[in-house]
C-alpha cells in the first residue's frame, strides 16, 4: 500500500533531503567566502525563482529542482565520449556550484526570436537562402506556425508541406524529403516558445497563452503535489478573465494524469507510489484553447515538443557549444554542422551554439561558460511599437496594447546573484495577451482580433498568435568566467570508429511502457509516441529497494558472439544493475526532434541498504571491450526505503 | 599619452559612476529638448563591452553577437568616428581630449567626413581616385573651385533611394543634403583592385567575387577595421543660435540649378547611417542615429510626449495653410498611389516642409533597451563634456545578422540576409531623415542583399557584398580596360 503524500513529505526518502537542505541554510541564495567576494552557487534555482509552494513542499521542489539541474550539468560536462568525436569531456562548460565565479562576472543574454524560423525558411516567400519551392503567403505561415495547417486556394486544409532531409552545409532541395517537424500536437513550435489560441464564436482570438517553461520543472511540481499543479493549472488558464467569465475552466488532478493505454487506469510511478504526470493531458496539448463549458479542452502550461526540454538545452547544446572548433565560430551554420548539436535554420539553437562558442573563445585566456541560475528559457516583452488599438471611447485614459500582454508566471526582472543588479532581460515564464478585465468592465467591446500588428509595413488585426509571438523574444543568461588556458580547437564531430555503448535514458520499465504505447496524435499524421515526451531525468530508488525492473534507452550496444548482453554497472558496489533482455526501438529521444533507432535494455536494479546516497552513474560496456565513461546522475539514492517502492 | 593617460581615467571614472548609480537624474547639461525625455533608465543592455570616450575604432562585436553587444558597438563606432579629426591624417586628432568630444560651435570635420565620398572613389570615366587622404581638395565635379580643408560640398544628392526622386524638407524651409563615405579599408580594397571601373568590377566579381575586408588578417593589407560606409544627412543652420545644438560642419551648398552660384553655409548634421563589416558580422551591422529633435515617433503624438520643437515636425501644424495638409510623411504619388500626398510630384515646391513622423518607436524593451542604452551613453558624455552636441543624438537602432554567413566568390544577387535582427517584419531599422517614405516596407539587408556591381543586369547579377556603391562604377572612356595613373 502506498502511503499517503502527507506521510510520505514528512518521513519519505526526500524528506530527509530536506532537513539537510534546511541545514544547509539555503535561504540565501549567495554564498560568500570568507576572504573573496568571489561567488559560489549554493544551489541551483527553480525557474525565475518562482515559489509555487510554501514550507516543506518548496524546500522538496527546491532539491528536487537542484538535483535535476545538478544531473543535467555533469551529463553536459561529461558529453558524449561513447560513440562521438570531439564531444566529450566538455571542461569548458563549468559547475557553478564547484566553480566559484569571479567578482564583477557579469550576465550575457542571448536571446532569439520566438517565431518558429523553419516554417519561414522552408515555406515563406521571404528571401530565405537556400530559396524553398513554396514560397506562400505570410498568411499561411502564421496559420501554420498556429495550426500546423494551412488553407490552400481551394479553401482545403494542407498540413505541412515536406522538406529537406539533408540540411548540412545547406538544405538540399534536390535531395531526399521528409515530412516537416518536430511532430506532436504543437511540435512545430520549436523555439522554446508555444503558444495556444483562444477564439470567440465569431472565430476571433481573445487569448493567447504563450509559454516557454520547461516540462522537467512541472514534472518536479507533480511530485511534490499533484493537487496543486491542478490549481496552478486552473488559476494560469483562467488568469484575467472577467467575474463569471464562460471561458473559465475547472482542471482536475485526473485530467492531469497519465492514463494506461491498455486498462485506462493511472499509471502508477514506482518512485512515489502515485500517478504519473501526463505532460500531454487535456490542458497543455496542442494549439488550440476551446473554451465552451463542459467540452472545454487544449492550452498551453509548459512547453511540449519534443526538443523543448532543458537536459538537451544544456547538455547537447550549451555543452556541446563550449567545444571550440578548427573552423572557428563566425557561422552558425557552419558550426552547428560541424558540432552536430543543432537542427539548422532554427532562430535558437544555432544562435544559441554560436553566441556560446564566441564567449568561450573570448578572453585574453579564452572562458568558461555556464548557463547562469535560475537556468531556464525566458520569454522578453514584446516591441509594440507596431500594435495599435481601435478606437473605442470606453477605452482608460493612456492604456495601450502593451497592457494586454500580461506576464502571469515568472517577473520582469531579477537579480542576478553574481552582480547584484538586475539580470538584462525579462524573466517570464507564461504570458497571456488579453484585454485587461478593467477595460471590459469599463465597456471596451473589441477584443483581441481587433487589435492589430504592422507587418512589413502593412496594418494587419490580430488573426494569428503567430503575429503577436514574431514580436518577442526568448533568452537565457550566461555566466561567463576567464578560463586557465585557451582551448585547443578540435576538428568536427564525426562518429568514432570502435563506438562503445552509450547511455541515454533510465526509466522505471512500466513507465516506459505506458509511455510508449501511448500515441500521440499530431498534424504531420508520423507515429510518434509518448515517451518521446518523457523525461530524461535521475530516476529516484530507495535503499534496500530490490528487484527493481527498469529499462535503459541505450545506443551502439553490440552483443557477444553468443549473444552476449553488455554488462552494467554502478560505481560504488552498493547498487547492483543487471541487463536480462534487449530489443531495437525507434522513438525520438527527449529533447530532440526526430526519430532514431535505440536499443532498449531491461535491466533490474537492486540498492543495497547502506547504498551511498545521491547522485549515481551508470557504467555500460559492450561485451569484450574495456570499461568506457560511466554515464553520470542516472540514479538519485534517496535517504530511506520508501513503503511501497518495491520489486513489481 | 599624457591625454590618452586622462581619457581612460576619465571613462574609468565615468564608468563606476554609472555601474554605482544606475538612478541617476537626468544630466543638467543636457539641452532641454533631452532633459524633456520622461524615461529614467539607463542601461548598456548587459552589453559585453559598454562604450567608452575614445577614438579608437571597435574591430569586431564583443564576446557574442547580440543585440546588446551590437548596440554598444554602433555607439563605439559612432563615438571614435565622431571625434575631431586630424585633417592631415584623416585620422582621429589624438591630442583633442574627450572634454572636448563635441564642443559646440566647432565645425572642424570630424573622423568619418575626411573619408573618401563616393564621388571621389566612383568617377566619370572610371578614372582612378587620388590617393586616400588627398590634401588639395577634390572639386573636379563639384563646381567649387577651392575648397577649403575641412569644408564639404553637398548638394548634389538631395533625393532618397527608391522614391521616384522624394526630398526632404525641414520646417524651415530647408532641403535635406546626403552624402555618403567610405573608410580607408574599403576604399583600399577598392583602389587597389580598380573597382571603380565597371569592366574590371564585372571581371573581378566573376573571379575571386567582391568580398570586402573585414579587419582580419586575411585583409591586412587594406586595414584592420574592416570595411565601413556612412550615409549623412544634413540640413543648413540660418539661425546661428541652434548651432550649439547640433555637429556642425562649414559646407558649399550646389543648387541644381548650375546658373546658382555655391553658397557657403553651416550645416548641421541630422542623421548617420554607420555600416561596418567585420569577422563576426560579414553581412554587417546597420547601426543607424539621428537628431533627438527631428521628429516625434508615433508614440510620442500617441502619448504627447512631444519636445519643444523639431527640425521635422511642427507641434502645430495647420492643415488649412500647410501645403501637404500635415500629413505624415506625405509621398510621392508612385509611392502611395492610394494617399498621394505630394499631389504634383515632382512639381511640388522644394520649400514646403514635410511632417516627419517615426513609425517605429525606438525600443525600450529589455532586450533590445536602445532608449536605456542612449541615456546611458549621454550620461558617460556628460561626464567629460557637460556642453557636447552629441548629448543630442540618439542611436534608434541596429541591424544584424543572427545566422551570418560569409558570401561565397562570385555570388549573385540576392545575397542572404542571414536572419537579421530585429525581426524585420514587425521592427524596421530606418532613420527619419533617409528613409522617411519607407519606415515600414524594408529594412536595411532586405535592398542591400541585391546590391549589384555596376552595369549588371538587374536579376541574376554579381552582388557587390551589400554595397550600392559599386554600381556608381563607370566604363573608361576608350570601353578598354586599362590601369590609369593616379593624380
Amino acid at each position: 500500500m502506498p502511503m499517503d503524500r502527507r506521510t510520505f513529505l514528512k518521513t519519505g526518502p526526500i524528506g530527509i533531503a530536506v532537513a539537510i537542505l534546511a541545514a544547509r541554510g539555503q535561504s540565501s541564495n549567495r554564498a560568500f567566502l570568507e576572504k573573496s567576494k568571489d561567488f559560489l552557487l549554493s544551489h541551483f534555482s527553480t525557474p525565475a525563482n518562482i515559489k509555487d509552494l510554501q514550507g516543506p513542499e518548496q524546500a522538496l521542489l527546491d532539491e528536487l529542482w537542484h538535483l535535476n539541474l545538478d544531473a543535467f550539468t555533469q551529463q553536459a560536462i561529461c558529453g558524449n565520449p561513447w560513440n562521438k568525436s570531439g564531444m566529450a569531456n566538455e571542461t569548458y562548460y563549468y559547475n557553478p556550484i564547484h566553480t566559484l565565479i569571479p567578482e564583477g562576472t557579469q550576465p550575457a543574454i542571448v536571446s532569439w526570436n520566438a517565431f518558429p524560423n523553419r516554417i519561414n525558411q522552408f515555406f515563406g516567400a521571404a528571401t530565405a537562402l537556400p530559396s524553398n519551392p513554396y514560397n506562400l503567403p505570410q498568411s499561411s505561415i502564421w496559420e501554420l506556425a498556429d495550426s500546423g495547417f494551412y488553407t490552400d486556394k481551394t479553401g482545403r486544409k494542407e498540413p505541412f508541406p515536406q522538406v529537406p532531409k539533408k540540411l548540412c552545409p545547406q538544405a538540399d532541395w534536390r535531395g531526399g524529403l521528409h515530412p516537416f517537424g518536430p511532430y506532436g500536437p504543437r511540435g512545430w513550435q520549436d523555439e522554446y516558445c508555444e503558444w495556444s489560441v483562444t477564439r470567440n464564436s465569431q472565430g476571433k482570438i481573445t487569448r493567447v497563452d504563450f509559454v516557454c517553461e520547461n516540462p522537467e520543472y512541472w514534472h518536479a511540481l507533480w511530485r511534490v503535489n499533484p493537487a496543486k499543479v491542478a490549481q496552478l493549472y486552473q488559476d494560469t488558464l483562467n488568469f484575467g478573465l472577467p467575474k463569471g467569465s464562460s471561458s473559465a475552466v475547472t482542471v482536475r488532478v485526473e485530467d492531469l494524469q497519465l492514463s494506461d493505454p491498455r486498462t485506462g487506469k493511472p499509471v502508477i510511478d514506482p518512485s512515489t507510489g502515485f500517478p504519473v504526470y501526463n505532460p500531454l493531458n487535456k490542458w497543455n496539448r496542442g494549439p488550440v484553447a476551446l473554451r465552451s463549458g463542459a467540452s472545454s479542452s487544449g492550452g498551453a502550461m509548459h512547453l511540449s515538443s519534443t526538443p523543448n526540454t532543458l537536459q538537451t538545452e544544456l547538455v547537447s547544446l550549451a555543452a556541446v557549444a563550449t567545444v571550440l572548433r578548427e573552423m572557428g565560430n563566425n557561422d552558425p551554420q557552419e558550426l552547428g554542422c560541424c558540432s552536430q548539436n543543432i537542427l539548422p535554420y532554427r532562430n535558437s539553437d544555432p544562435h544559441i551554439a554560436q553566441s556560446i562558442n564566441q564567449l568561450v573563445s573570448s578572453g585574453s585566456s579564452g572562458s568558461l561558460v555556464s548557463v547562469a541560475n535560475p537556468v531556464g528559457l525566458y520569454m522578453q516583452k514584446p516591441y509594440f511599437g507596431g500594435y495599435s488599438l481601435p478606437e473605442d471611447p470606453k477605452l482608460p485614459k493612456g492604456a495601450t496594447a502593451a497592457d494586454c500582454f500580461q506576464i502571469v508566471r515568472g517577473s520582469e526582472t531579477l537579480i542576478d546573484p553574481v552582480s547584484g543588479q538586475n539580470f538584462p532581460g525579462n524573466f517570464i515564464l507564461h504570458a497571456v495577451f488579453q484585454i485587461p478585465a478593467s477595460w471590459i468592465e469599463a465597456g471596451v467591446s473589441f477584443t483581441v482580433g481587433d487589435i492589430a500588428i504592422k507587418h512589413n509595413g502593412v496594418t494587419i488585426p490580430i488573426e494569428w498568435g503567430a503575429q503577436i509571438v514574431e514580436t518577442f523574444q526568448i533568452g537565457l543568461f550566461a555566466w561567463r568566467i576567464p578560463a586557465s588556458a585557451p582551448q585547443p580547437p578540435q576538428a568536427c564531430v564525426t562518429d568514432l570508429k570502435q563506438p562503445q555503448a552509450q547511455p541515454i535514458q533510465l526509466m522505471h520499465e512500466s513507465l516506459w511502457n505506458a509511455c510508449y504505447n501511448t500515441p500521440v496524435d499530431n498534424p504531420a499524421g508520423v507515429s510518434i509516441n509518448l515517451a518521446s515526451n518523457s523525461l530524461i531525468v535521475p530516476v529516484q530508488v530507495q535503499r534496500g529497494a530490490t528487484d527493481l525492473s527498469m529499462v535503459l534507452v541505450c545506443q551502439t550496444v553490440t552483443l557477444g558472439p553468443n549473444g552476449e548482453l553488455p554488462s552494467l554497472t554502478v560505481p560504488g558496489s552498493d547498487i547492483t544493475i543487471k541487463a536480462t533482455h534487449i530489443k531495437n526501438i525507434r522513438y525520438v529521444q527527449p529533447g530532440h526532434s526526430f526519430a532514431a533507432d535505440f536499443q532498449l535494455l531491461t535491466v533490474k536494479v537492486g540498492v543495497s541498504k547502506s547504498a551511498r546516497l545521491g547522485l549515481r552513474d551508470i557504467l555500460i560496456t559492450n561485451f569484450g571491450q574495456p570499461p568506457g565513461t560511466p554515464g553520470p546522475a542516472f540514479l538519485y539514492v534517496a535517504p530511506d526505503r520508501m513503503e511501497g517502492v518495491t520489486a513489481r | 599619452m599624457r591625454t590618452l593617460i586622462l581619457t581612460v581615467l576619465i571613462v574609468m571614472f565615468a564608468a563606476l559612476f554609472l555601474s554605482l548609480n544606475s538612478t541617476t537624474s537626468l544630466p543638467a547639461g543636457l539641452t532641454n529638448v533631452v532633459a524633456a525625455s520622461t524615461a529614467v533608465d539607463f542601461s548598456t543592455g548587459g552589453c559585453q563591452a559598454p562604450p567608452v570616450l575614445t577614438y579608437i575604432i571597435p574591430s569586431d562585436i564583443a564576446a557574442s553577437n547580440s543585440q546588446a553587444n551590437v548596440n554598444c558597438m554602433a555607439w563605439q563606432d559612432f563615438i571614435a568616428l565622431n571625434w575631431q579629426a586630424s585633417i592631415s591624417t584623416c585620422e582621429a586628432d589624438r591630442s583633442v581630449p574627450a572634454s572636448k568630444f563635441g564642443q559646440p560651435n566647432n565645425t572642424a570635420p570630424v573622423v568619418w567626413e575626411t573619408f573618401k565620398e563616393a564621388s571621389e572613389v566612383f568617377q566619370e570615366n572610371a578614372a582612378p581616385p587620388n590617393v586616400w587622404c588627398y590634401q588639395k581638395g577634390e572639386s573636379n565635379a563639384r563646381r567649387v573651385s577651392a575648397i577649403p580643408a575641412g569644408y564639404k560640398v553637398l548638394g548634389a544628392n538631395v533625393t532618397q533611394p527608391n522614391t521616384n526622386g522624394a526630398w526632404l524638407t525641414d520646417q524651415n524651409g530647408n532641403l535635406t543634403l546626403y552624402e555618403i563615405r567610405l573608410n580607408q579599408d574599403e576604399f583600399n580594397y577598392i583602389d587597389q583592385n580598380q573597382l571603380y571601373s565597371a569592366p574590371i568590377q564585372k571581371m573581378f566579381a566573376n573571379g575571386p567575387g567582391i568580398d570586402l575586408p573585414d579587419g582580419t588578417a586575411k585583409f591586412a593589407q587594406y586595414g584592420k577595421t574592416g570595411s565601413m560606409e556612412f550615409k549623412a544627412s544634413w540640413v543648413e543652420l540660418r539661425d546661428p543660435s541652434q548651432w550649439q545644438y547640433f555637429k556642425t560642419s562649414k559646407a558649399y551648398i550646389i543648387n541644381q540649378d548650375r546658373r546658382v552660384p555655391p553658397r557657403l553655409v553651416t550645416v548641421g548634421l541630422v542623421g548617420l547611417h554607420v555600416i561596418h563589416k567585420t569577422a563576426k558580422a560579414p553581412q554587417f551591422i546597420w547601426a543607424t542615429f539621428e537628431h533627438v529633435n527631428n521628429a516625434p515617433s508615433t508614440a510620442d503624438i500617441q502619448k504627447n510626449t512631444l519636445l519643444p520643437w523639431y527640425t521635422y515636425y511642427n507641434r502645430n501644424c495647420d492643415r488649412q495653410t500647410d501645403y501637404y495638409q500635415c500629413a505624415a510623411n506625405a509621398q510621392p504619388r508612385s509611392q502611395s498611389p492610394e494617399h498621394p500626398q505630394l499631389p504634383h510630384h515632382p512639381a511640388d515646391p522644394h520649400g514646403a516642409a514635410i511632417q516627419v513622423v517615426r513609425e517605429n518607436p525606438i525600443n525600450d524593451t529589455m532586450g533590445d533597451n536602445i532608449a536605456g542604452l542612449n541615456r546611458w551613453v549621454w550620461e558617460l558624455i556628460r561626464q567629460s563634456n557637460p556642453q557636447s552636441v552629441f548629448l543630442n543624438y540618439q542611436l534608434v537602432d541596429v541591424s544584424w545578422s543572427s545566422a551570418p554567413a560569409s558570401v561565397p566568390p562570385g555570388s549573385r544577387i540576392p545575397l542572404t540576409s542571414g536572419n537579421p535582427m530585429p525581426n524585420p517584419g514587425t521592427q524596421k531599422v530606418v532613420n527619419t531623415t533617409m528613409e522617411t517614405y519607407f519606415q515600414n516596407t524594408s529594412t536595411c539587408l532586405d535592398c542591400h542583399a541585391s546590391a549589384p556591381i555596376a552595369a549588371a543586369q538587374k536579376s541574376k547579377a554579381f552582388a557587390s557584398d551589400y554595397s550600392f556603391l559599386f554600381s556608381r562604377a563607370s566604363a573608361p572612356r576608350s570601353g578598354k580596360i586599362v590601369s590609369s595613373a593616379r593624380k
